[in-house]
């Protein structure tokens, strides 16, 4: 295998799985033969376009939910970072905690106010969005709409631990707080979160499996009698 | 869900069909319905007229029809490919096995063609406005007298 093909099936990953077992072999030929020879890389414009293809099938409600996934990663990682920092008084913020924000690259504090509203703002149309699809596929999967209701539970827990697991002992006023450690107490637990939050988005991504809208491609509505892909892992 | 899949059924059954849309799809199909053929289905379309090609041929045809305007990237392609498919104007001619991959070549449906022709003839009315005799422009660039004044 060529690095080109490899690296185009990896791109064709953008595509959800049961897209890539009708489809993926097809296209693989096609971009392989659309390349230029010597070639290693897959063109930015063939890049460009599976992944917003891939987007396409996979549909709004799973990009949404892929948000709040790695706004929850976003967070969390950073709610980890924050507590590995020494820190003192002077970083203290009587009702907010320690922030670690002002000190940080200005790229570092957009993405956590990004994440941060993205955890604020996503969960509620994720999860109408997510009955809509899944009410909208024929039968209609009554433990898929269960499971959804139960990942989206799982998410906020998982949001609602973060911050108690982030929070300092004492967020509230200096007083009843004498001595903040230094180097900080190091809260492991915000990386079990961070890797709940991955498995969270495996999980959804496996709720939401399946065409959201009734399929009639090429492979849906007539068997070929050359199958190719049988037998043979998806690229 | 499509165009093609909600035509009414003309047969013995002379009872009118209820068709029931989602509102995104019923949004998508009246979409469908009003606006002009994209330039890429067009000439995508246009491809398949000498017969069926495969994926890449059809990329080839395309950029040389249009004289390299339409470059389809294979993502871009695929996505066209399935909504053609989806609406019936396009279908899955053979399939063969070139270097242990499949290849799947596309031909034009009756109804492909139909949208096709249409879409041409639209095009021509629409060119036929600017082009036709006595519309020529002036030789100063100006399509009507200028004032001397």
């Amino acid at each position: 295998m060529t690095p080109l093909e490899r690296r185009c099936r990896w791109l064709l990953r953008a595509y959800p799985a049961w897209y890539r077992r009708d489809r993926a072999w097809e296209m693989l030929d096609t971009l392989l033969e659309a390349s230029q020879p010597g070639q290693s890389w897959p063109s930015l414009r063939d890049a460009r376009a599976l992944v917003t293809g891939g987007l396409r099938l996979r549909g709004w409600t799973w990009s949404l939910s892929m948000l709040w996934v790695v706004a929850g990663i976003v967070s969390t990682g950073y709610t980890f970072y924050l507590t590995t920092r020494p820190y003192t008084w002077a970083d203290y913020d009587v009702g907010i905690g320690i922030q670690g924000w002002s000190t940080d690259p200005v790229a570092v504090q957009t993405a956590i106010v990004l994440a941060t509203v993205a955890s604020l703002a996503l969960p509620l149309p994720a999860l109408i969005a997510g009955f809509i699809r899944l009410r909208g596929s024929r039968p209609r999967r009554w433990p898929r709409i269960a499971a959804w209701a139960g990942a989206w539970i799982a998410g906020f827990a998982l949001t609602y631990q973060a911050t108690v697991w982030g929070n300092y002992p004492c967020s509230a006023t200096a007083e009843n707080c004498p001595a903040i450690p230094s180097p900080a107490v190091v809260s492991w637990g915000e990386l079990g979160i961070c890797a709940a939050w991955v498995a969270l988005g495996a999980a959804m991504t496996w709720i939401l499996a399946g065409p959201a809208h009734r399929w009639d491609g090429p492979g849906a509505s007539r068997r070929p009698s050359a199958k190719p892909a049988a037998g043979r892992p998806v690229p | 869900m499509t165009a093609s899949s909600k035509r009414p059924r003309s047969g013995s059954n002379s009872m009118p069909t209820v068709e029931i849309y989602y509102l995104s799809t019923y949004d998508g199909y009246v979409r469908t319905l009003r606006t002009p053929m994209r330039e890429p289905t067009y000439f995508v379309l246009a491809s398949l007229l000498d017969g069926p090609l495969h994926g890449y041929a059809i990329i080839q045809r395309t950029a040389e029809l249009s004289g390299s305007r339409v470059r389809l990237a294979t993502g871009t392609l695929y996505t066209v490919l399935d909504r053609l498919t989806t609406e019936g104007r396009v279908e899955l001619v053979r399939e063969e096995i070139v270097n242990g991959r499949a290849r799947r070549s596309y031909g034009l449906t009756p109804s492909g063609a139909d949208a096709l022709r249409a879409e041409a003839t639209r095009m021509a009315h629409a060119a036929r406005l600017v082009t036709r005799q006595g519309r020529n422009l002036g030789a100063d660039g100006h399509s009507y007298e200028m004032n001397p004044a």
